[in-house]
């Protein structure tokens, strides 16, 4: 499950370009080895140096994904947001 | 007809602005994939609209949305069978805690340290990870845009990766703030 894995992989884990089957052979080739986790763990934390975020999340999208999700009445919820006077 | 009381869907609205991308990044820090992460964020708060109630003041805050966000987080990793010494890794992760004015001063102070750091990379390591971490251009972006393969993008990332680590060890370690901020 781990083979063909090497310490670049870490990179795209901990951006979170891997789909969930290739985080989850990567989370099982960090838990084999504590050096991994440690090497891990200092990435992280050059990237929380270097950057506000790990990766461009995009909040407008999410909301108007889960806004859809939930139709007319997440729709409603949104005029209240907008600061729209009700009628 | 008069508006509705509280909880409005305003309090609602205002949790996800101010919480969604911080949950994702700590719910990334779980599962490792962007997708899964955005995922579980979503179902979190679409589950905190269908009951939304008079529970919403407690619900709808930052203690309660982290403390639901790692359940969820936990529940997908054994739903998925990840390997269990990785949820045991993951079961430990700490809420990050808000930024103080405190840490926001320390922030100042290290960020020069950081700009000293990625000055001192190699030009094109430099100009790959800037493009990268600051200019948030994905690796097939960065390779158009400078006329190299993907894999120079990737093997130059994990250089600048791995020097920077170096450069910037006496920071690396949590947490943030100094010691004496505990006593």
């Amino acid at each position: 499950m781990t083979e063909g894995i090497d310490a670049t992989e870490l990179l795209r884990f901990v951006e979170g370009d891997c789909s969930p089957d290739e985080a989850a052979a990567i989370q099982a080739w960090i838990a084999a080895d504590p050096r991994r986790g440690e090497l891990l763990d200092e990435i992280r934390a050059v990237w929380r140096l270097t950057g506000s975020t790990t990766r461009p999340w995009v909040v407008a999208e999410a909301r108007i994904r889960l806004l859809r999700s939930r139709g007319r009445h997440a729709a409603q919820g949104s005029a209240g947001f907008s600061a729209r006077p009700r009628p | 007809m008069p508006p509705a009381t509280p909880p409005s869907p305003h309090s609602w609205e205002s949790a996800f602005q101010a919480y969604y991308i911080e949950l994702c990044e700590y719910v990334l820090r779980f599962v490792g994939s962007a997708e899964a992460a955005q995922d579980l964020v979503q179902d979190l708060f679409l589950r905190l609209w269908d009951s939304r109630g008079p529970r919403d003041a407690t619900r709808l805050t930052r203690p309660y949305l982290y403390v639901a966000a790692r359940n969820r987080a936990l529940k997908y990793l054994r739903h998925r069978r990840v390997v269990a010494a990785w949820i045991a890794r993951a079961a430990s992760e700490e809420t990050p805690p808000s930024d103080t004015p405190e840490d926001l001063c320390l922030r100042d102070e290290l960020d020069a340290a950081v700009q000293q750091a990625i000055a001192e990379l190699p030009a094109r390591c430099r100009a790959i990870f800037v493009l990268r971490r600051r200019e948030q251009l994905s690796y097939r972006e960065i390779a158009t845009r400078l006329g190299i393969s993907l894999g120079t993008v990737k093997s130059q990332m994990w250089r600048a990766t791995l020097r920077l680590r170096a450069k910037l060890a006496p920071y690396l370690a949590r947490p943030l703030i100094s010691e004496d901020r505990v006593g």
